[in-house]
This record gives structure tokens, sequence and C-alpha cells, in this order.
């Protein structure tokens, strides 16, 4: 599998990066960790005529938290996140997500910013940053604007960027008090793409009680969901596990996943409620152990 | 000749030898090879299962700067004869000539000065098709009015065939039970870490050929037999091949048409197929179902075995033998006297049927052992007792099966008591059954096996022992990664009495070695073994000529020993091998050994379970294995091969299955849709127990290359119906998915509710 011919352009910072795109922008693909668009580009699917490599630009690899924001560049590699103490100790649900990505060489190339760029229906991290109510921040030339990732990604590989404009960084409002989190996988075969996945993230008031529930969903939809249903059932309550039994029920309400080869329409609707309650169950324990 | 089994290697857990070179990056595989002026060839791929070729026009892609060549069938119609097969079909010629009949099937190639200039080309290359309504499914291919994929065949069932021994029908009416079931093996890839590729060079006498190949003596023979104006001189090469596992024992139409653009075009051509490519273009295994009946009375006597074995050939019957194989072994380790079975092959558009690791044995023996669970279920007995009831006993050696299969040695019921004991079944059943009580679904499953290996004409070998000390053999097998120069070199080292440095194996080169057969059904090490010690024999034949010459005593005087000759009566004259070989410059022998007849290794397996409940998963926990290997030469490489093959038997039970659209274009074409098991999908031991039962080989060696791939399957599949107890769930067909065990516990559940 070859690609067809392209040019390679090599930006220094990203104020050069933002210029290559205002002016080949349409005609151009971004160049992270190379997963996706490499394949691609090898398929013939992708055909770029520029392709921008972001790996010199390392102003675009960091993680800090600034007030109460947690701020992820968006070439930070998924093996960053994974071992960050930082997250594993402010924004755990992240790290485990990107530890639960691909392989270790996968981990180790890919960046966040290049996942949520890219949008496969099928990526592990749309679930957790919906859950988390993430921003992406993106910038071009003209300016910068931040989007909720749940309005970001638009269906599959499909998003709401502009060919001018690059991901910068990820923003996650810190989330305090007694918070548990988990993000649950269903996979065959290990290091494979999600079947479905599902993470939660619940926080419990100082009585015990469930102030916030958040449940982000992948490979159920066109691009990832909040089961809102099931936050809305937990929320305000002192949840039990029979409580979450009968909440994860309402996981798949409204869904109509794909169907494709690796698992039928019905079975990721079941999926969804199954890993729903799994990562539900963590999650409270978590919060519990916190309280 | 002493006895091969006294000196210090054969028998030893060795490291190999090969691996050196490998490790270190030294290794020359296909896409390693670049040779001075060599040109790219990518070759153009039907995208219709199914179709006439109106029109091609090559004229776009021949303009493109840097392309060299493009070729169609009309460009080689002199040059290449077609494939005629031995069942009705219609030929395969190398590039299609105005018919295709698989998705993936070549129809033009481009050479071009570097492999993307190539792509590029092969995109602008425009072919003008009809489409003709595929069929993938054999059943509907055997349907009135299902489209005919060959015209000279009567019907897509182009090969049919029977097998019986006693009276059928007697069985059946004396019968207290009979079991029924449909049972199959569906379509998968070998998908070995290399695919494939070919690099070849003419310089005007000699043609050149290095093929990631597991034959090189069948490519170097296909090449003079099928180019009507072959070179004077053919050698084929196989460099490094990384996995084969059957898939690369067929001559394919690349193999032929690399070569040929080499001649034509003066200059080197290299083509190495892309991973997506490989899944198209490479043969792919199993595709096999079954139904079948057992009669059996109710004390748990099997009095008969009736059945109908269809495999899915394809679009080429290339290997119609392969459903042959799983209809002939049907009867597995029992003694049942009564059999009928009929064998159909049905050609479909699908890309051609071939060997996969264990070719047709995998197939028959999963048949039986499903079957003999279920009469063992359907009569309420213990599988294993059941299986001791009907085995074949040792003191029926040899024994010819119900099929024609004449099983050479072993002690059926034996082992499989031994393998209970070691494997602790009861403990195991009983610790499983506690499990379940507590709600977590594992369990253990049980399976025996016999099998067939050795098979093929001869294996040729060719030793020299140089002056200097040294040892170089050369032989007609060729590996493809088991490490059966580390065995060989074990042999040798211990016949001649010198240390394993000393050493040297070759093989894989017809320049080295005129004829050689290859590496497939486990062959290499019985085989190919066989006729390394066979030369290693006639040297020592030779030496001790020499030696009664040099010690100026009778031949049969001398005893050996060790690397050196030894007079009985007078025991202070002594002279090495060494000696002899310094003296008369070097001893050299080529031989030829053929066994014969072939040998059926045997043994148990046992897998451990867990299936998640909430969502189908099933993980396998621990496996079990007692094979009977005969003498096993180097135990870390026959535990390398079990294991390997156990993994590749469990992949196919969970993950691995091609899948066609109903319109006949693949849809598993990459490693992520196409479920290859990786380290993290297998038990983390798997625990080797080995049985050394002699065969007729002169190093008593069984083989044991596929069994891993035979025997897990049937284990794996019953270990997941044991966990799903007290359910009765069936596992009929591999792969079985999450989706459909989740499935089957959501009915179950709901039935239960009723």
């Amino acid at each position: 599998m070859y690609p067809p011919s392209f040019k390679l352009l090599v930006p220094q910072s990203l104020d050069e990066a933002l210029k290559m795109l205002a002016e080949h922008g349409g005609e151009a693909k971004l160049l992270a960790g190379g997963h996706s668009l490499i394949p691609l580009m090898k398929l013939r699917l992708a055909r770029p005529a520029y392709v921008i490599y972001l790996g010199k630009l390392k102003e675009l690899s960091y993680i800090r938290e600034e007030g109460d924001t947690i701020r992820v560049g968006a070439l930070t590699t998924h093996s960053e996140i994974e071992s960050s103490e930082l997250l594993r100790e402010r924004c755990p649900l992240l790290a485990e997500t990107a530890s639960k990505i691909g392989d270790r060489q996968v981990r180790n190339m890919g960046t966040i910013g290049g996942s949520i760029a890219h949008a496969d229906p099928a990526a592990d991290y749309p679930a957790a940053l919906v859950a988390l109510e993430a921003e992406v921040v993106l910038k071009s030339v003209n300016g910068e604007r931040a989007v909720k990732v749940s309005d970001f990604i638009k269906g599959p590989y499909i998003t709401d960027i502009d060919p001018q404009e690059l991901i910068t960084e990820i923003r996650i409002p810190v989330v305090n008090g007694a918070v548990g989190s988990s993000y649950e996988k269903l996979v065959f075969r290990a290091s494979d793409f999600a079947i479905v996945g599902v993470a939660a993230l619940i926080v419990l008031g100082k009585d015990g009680t469930a102030e916030r529930v958040r449940v982000g969903m992948t490979g159920v939809a066109e691009g990832p969901v909040r089961a809102q249903g099931v936050e809305e059932e937990l929320e305000g309550k002192k949840i039990t596990e029979e409580d979450i039994d009968k909440a994860s029920k309402k996981a798949s309400e409204g869904l109509n996943p794909p169907s494709d080869i690796r698992a039928s329409s019905e079975y990721r609707k079941a999926m969804a409620e199954a890993l729903t309650r799994r990562a539900l169950i963590k999650a409270l324990s978590e919060a519990k152990k916190k309280a | 000749m002493e006895s091969i089994f006294s000196g210090r290697y054969v028998g030893a857990p060795l490291r190999r030898i090969e691996d050196e070179r490998l490790l270190k990056g030294r290794a020359r595989f296909i896409d390693d090879i670049s040779l001075s002026g060599m040109l790219h060839a990518v070759f153009v791929r039907s995208p219709y299962p199914h179709a006439i070729i109106k029109s091609v026009d090559v004229s776009d892609a021949s303009r493109l700067r840097g392309v060299v060549a493009v070729l169609t069938y009309r460009d080689i119609a002199g040059s290449i004869k077609p494939w005629e097969f031995e069942v009705p079909s219609d030929p395969m010629y190398p590039l299609a000539r105005d018919k295709v009949r698989y998705y993936g099937e070549p129809v033009a190639v481009v050479v071009a000065e570097d492999p993307y200039l190539a792509a590029d080309a092969a995109e602008l290359v425009s072919i003008e098709y009809e489409p003709l309504e595929p069929v993938v499914d054999p059943l509907e291919a055997l349907e009135k009015g299902a489209p005919r994929i060959h015209e000279r065949a009567s019907s897509n069932a182009v090969y049919k065939k029977s097998y019986k021994c006693g009276s059928v029908e007697d069985a059946f009416s004396r019968a207290h039970v009979v079991v029924e079931d449909e049972l199959s093996m569906e379509r998968v890839y070998a998908a070995p870490m290399e695919p494939r590729g070919v690099v070849a060079h003419y310089d005007g006498e000699q043609l050149t050929v290095w093929s990631s190949t597991q034959t090189p003596f069948d490519l170097r023979d296909a090449i003079l037999e099928k180019f009507s104006d072959p070179p004077s001189s053919v050698r084929v090469i196989q460099p490094d091949v990384g996995g084969a596992f059957g898939a690369k024992i067929p001559t394919y139409p690349e193999d032929l048409v690399v070569p040929l653009l080499a001649m034509k075009l003066g200059r080197p051509v290299k083509w190495y197929s892309s991973r997506r490519e490989d899944f198209v273009a490479t043969v792919h295994g199993r595709d096999v179902r079954a139904r079948i009946s057992l009669a059996a009375t109710r004390d748990g006597k099997i009095l008969g075995i009736r059945a109908r074995i269809l495999g899915d050939l394809g679009a080429y019957p290339s290997d119609y033998w392969l459903p042959d194989v799983a209809a002939r072994i049907l009867t597995g380790a029992y003694n049942i006297r009564n059999g009928f079975v009929e064998v159909l092959g049905v050609c479909t558009n699908k890309t051609p049927l071939g060997p996969y690791r264990g070719a047709g044995r995998p197939e028959g023996i999963f048949f039986i052992e499903r079957m003999v669970d279920l009469l063992a279920d359907e009569l309420g007995m213990d599988p294993v007792e059941l299986r001791l009831a009907n085995m074949v006993r040792p003191e029926q050696m040899p024994y010819k099966n119900c099929f024609g299969f004449r099983y050479d040695s072993g002690d059926y019921p034996g082992t499989l008591r031994k393998a209970v004991d070691l494997f602790k079944v009861k403990d195991l059943s009983k610790w499983a059954r506690e499990e379940r009580g507590r709600g977590r679904l594992v369990g253990v499953g049980l399976a025996f096996y016999v099998e067939i290996t050795s098979g093929g004409p001869f294996e040729s070998a060719h030793v020299k022992l140089e002056p200097s000390g040294r040892v170089s053999i050369i032989v007609g097998s060729t590996p493809t990664g088991q490490g059966d120069a580390t065995g060989f070199a074990q042999l040798a080292a211990d016949i001649l009495g010198t240390s394993i440095d000393k050493i040297e194996v070759s093989w894989g080169d017809t320049g080295l070695i005129g004829e050689g057969v290859g590496t497939f059904g486990s062959r290499t090490m019985a085989v190919g073994g066989g006729a390394v010690i066979k030369a290693l024999e006639e040297i020592i034949k030779k030496a001790r000529k020499e030696a009664a010459k040099m010690l100026r005593v009778g031949e049969e005087e001398l005893e050996y020993r060790k690397g050196r000759f030894v007079a009985r009566r007078s025991p202070d004259r002594i002279i090495t091998l060494l000696d002899i070989a310094a003296a008369t410059g070097g001893l050299e022998a080529k031989v030829h050994y053929d066994p014969g007849r072939p040998v059926y290794p045997f043994g148990a397996h046992l897998a451990i379970v867990e299936v998640e409940k909430d969502t189908g998963r099933v993980r396998v926990l621990g496996y079990k294995s007692l094979d009977d290997v005969g003498k096993a030469i180097n135990p870390l490489l026959v535990e390398g091969q079990i294991v390997g093959g156990v993994v590749q038997g469990l992949g196919e039970v969970l993950y691995e299955q091609i899948v066609y659209s109903r319109d006949g274009a693949l849809l598993t074409q990459s490693l992520s849709d196409y479920g290859v098991p990786t380290a993290l999908d297998a038990p983390a031991r798997v625990e080797v127990h080995l049985q050394e039962t002699p065969t007729h080989h002169p190093h008593k060696v069984r083989g044991v290359g596929e069994i891993g791939a035979i025997a897990a399957p049937p284990a794996i599949a019953r270990a997941i119906e044991e966990a799903l107890k007290p359910l009765k769930i069936r596992v009929r067909k591999t792969p079985v998915k999450p989706e459909e065990i989740h499935r089957m516990l959501q009915q179950a559940g709901k039935e239960d509710d009723v």
C-alpha cells in the first residue's frame, strides 16, 4: 500500500503551522502521531496535496492545571496522559481511558488532538470527554474558539473544524470532592478498537447523595453520546447497586447503533447497558472511598 | 550404528541456532532483497467477485512517467500455460483471461521504477467489466439455477466422493440412540507475519527467483513446465520466511508472472504483497461444514457414523482434496466399524481454498469430538468414559480406520487415562462446578485427537564432513521459522560425536540441492530429519571402509561410537571420524529418504475457560496438553510448536473469520477486522506434557507442527459448553462469537423465566 505523492511541510512553530493552514487548508492534512492519517493515505482514501507535520511543535505537548481547568495540549501522547501524575490525581478518568487505547506502540505515538480530530466512532477519548464536559480549543490565523466535545464531533469522522483550524488544547473542568470514575471498554481481542466504551463519573455529596452522574458512551452512535436517562435516574439519590441495575437499562434508550461485521446494533445496545452498569458500579465504589 | 539417543544433544531443550541472526536483524526476508536496477510490480485486481472482462485499457497507465510495462492476459498468453485442475473446471490463467471468479483475482500487472509509481499507474488501468451474479454461499451454489462458476463443470459441485465400511444401515437400525448435528469450521486466513512476495532476476541464461514459499522445488518445476520458452536454468531461493502455515505451499500466479516479467524486461522485478492484498491473493483455509449422525447403544457403544462433508473450495478447485482429509479422519480415535461419508467440494466466488495448519484434520477432529460430546450429553455419560469405551485399543494397532487411514501405533485409552490424571481433570471439574455455584461461568473441556503426518513423497539431504571437522548439512525440506535446523544439528552432532557448533544447516535453495520436497504436513523433522540421519549413516558407512583400511582390520571388526571407530579385539586401534575426514579430503553423502507410510500423532488437550455473563466474551484461563510426539528431538521446539498451534486454534474458535458480503466483496481485509489472537489473548501458560511412543522413522519422530491447531478447537468448544451449564448450549461452529454466546444466554434466560 503506497500513498499518492504529497508535499511534506514541517512548521517549526504554531504560528508557522497556522500560516501554512491558512494557505493550504483545504488541500492539507495535519500529521501528528499518524495512526489514523497514514493508514488512510496508504489506502488512498485520504489524498492530501500537503501533509503538515506537527512533530516539532513541542509547545502543544503539556498537561497542566490552571484555576478550575485542566489543560491538555493537543500533541500530548496517550502514554503521557496515561502516566501523568497530575491526571491520575485530578482526572483519573482521562488517564484510565488513555491506558486502554490500542497497544503500547499506539499509545506512544498517538496524540489526543489527533484522535479527537479524526473522530473515529469507536474512539475511546470521546466517551470520557463528553462525561467530563470537556472542550476543544481550535486556533487559526483568525483567532481562537472553544467548542464542547459533544458539539465538536458531528458524526463518524466528521467534526466542526474549519480547514484553516488546528486543535491546540483540550480543556477539562476540574471536578472536586468525592469523585469516582471508570472507563469500561469492550473488545473481543486485546488492543482492538472498542465495540462499545462507557465512561462514568459520580460525584457524591457530604451525605452520600449523588450530586452529579455523568455517563459518556462510544461505539453506539454516530459520535459520542451521554446517557442522560441514566444520569437523571441516579442524580439526587443515595445510589445502591439495585439503582444502578435499574438505571443502566436506560443506557440504550433512543440509541440506534450501527451494525457491522464486528457487532450488530442489538448487541451494541445490550453492551451499552452492560458496560454502563459495570462503569457505574466501579465509579460508585471509588467515590464512596473518597466520601 | 549406535543409538542416536545416547548423545548429549538429542532430547535436550536447546535454544535455536537460527535465532542469533534473526534477533540481530541479519535475516533476509523477501522485502530485504534489493537488486540493482530492480523494478516493482503491482497487480491490478478485480473489484468484482464474478464478471466478464469486456475490455482493458492500459494506455493512461503506460504513459505515466516511470512506468516500464503494463501487461494483461493478452501480453502473456503465449508465454505461461494456465493451471488445469484434476476436477472438472475451467483453467486458471495467471492473469484473468476473459472472466474473473473472485474478488481480488489478478487481471493486469504494472511494472515501474518504484512501487509508488506502480501503485499510481495501477489506478489508471481502466477495465470494463460486465458483472455476473456471484455466489458466495456454498449451499446456494448447490441450488438449481445458481450462478455457474466453471463452464466446463456440470455443476458447482466439482468434486464428489464417498467412503464407506461395514453396514451403516444395519448399524443405525440396531442403534438405541442416534444423535445428529450440523457443524462447521468457517473460512480463515493463515495470516503469517510476512505476506507473500517474489523477486526475479534473469541474466540471459539463468533465471533466479526468490519467493516467500514453503515449496521452492515445486516453484522451479512449475516455471520449467508452464513457461512455453523456459530459461536454460532456473534457480529458486527461499529466503527467510516469516511464517507460512500451509498458505505458502501453492505456486501462485505472481510466482510465475514476476519471473516472466524479469525475463521479458531484462531487469530484476520485485512484487511484495500488502496485508490487504494478501487477504485476497493468498489461499484461505477450513470452510468445511458437515451434517453428521452417530448411532450408539444406550450403554455408549458407537455403532456407526454417517456424514456429509461439504467444502467450499472458492473460485478454483486447486486443493479439492482438503474436505477429503476431513472425511477420512472422521472416526478420530474411535473404533467405529460402520460408516458412510459423502464428500462434496463446491466452487464459489471466493479466494481459492488451500491448506492451513492441519489441512482437513482440524475439521474432521472438531466434527467427531463435538459429536462424541453430544452423544455423551444425550446418554448422560461422562465424555471421558464414553471415549474410553470406544477407542481403538493398542492391540488393534496398526489399525485401518473406517475410511482407509492406517493408524500406525499408540495406546489411545492409556493416553487418555494418563491425561485425566496429569491434568487433574477431576479436581478441575469439581472446582469449575463450585465456581459455577458461585455464579462464575467457568468450564473445563477435553478433546482427543489422532492426526496424520509425514506425507509427501520423500525428502533429501546432502551432508559433508569437511577435513576441518566442520559439518555442512543441506536439506531439501524448507522450514519457515519452526527451528528445524537446530533439530537437524542436534541429530548430526550426536551421530558424529561432535559439537553442535561445528554444524551448519542450509536449506531453501534449488541451487544447493537439486531435489527436495518441502515443509508441510508436520513432515520437516520427521521426513527431513530422516533424510539427515540416512545421510549421516551413509557417511559413517564410508568412513568405516576407510577406517578399516587405515587400521588394517575388517570392517565388521570396527565398533563406531561417538565419532570414533575402535577395533573390538584390539581397543588401542582407534581412529576418529575427523582423522578419516582429514585423510580422505572429507566425506559426503547425498540421500533421499522415503518413509513409505505416514505416522499418526495423538493426544488429549484440555482447556479451562471463563465466559463473561454480561458480554458473552470468552477468556481461556488455562490450557494443558498431552501429546504423543514420538521422540522429541528438542522438547523446547516441540513445546513452541504446540503452544503456537494452540493459540492459532484459540483464534479460530474465538475470533477469526473471513467474511464476505452477500455480493462477494471481502469485508475482512485488515488485521483490525480479522481477529488474529495476540499474546494477551492466550492463556499465560500452556502446560505441555509429552509422550514418546516410537514410530518407524529412524529417529522415532511423529511430527508436531499441527497438533495444537487440531486439538484446541474441540477442547475450547467443550469448555465453553461446560461453562454455560446447566444451560444446554451447543457450540456447533467456529468461531463462536461473544454476540452469539450473549444471545444464547439471553434466550436461555428467557426460557428459564417461562
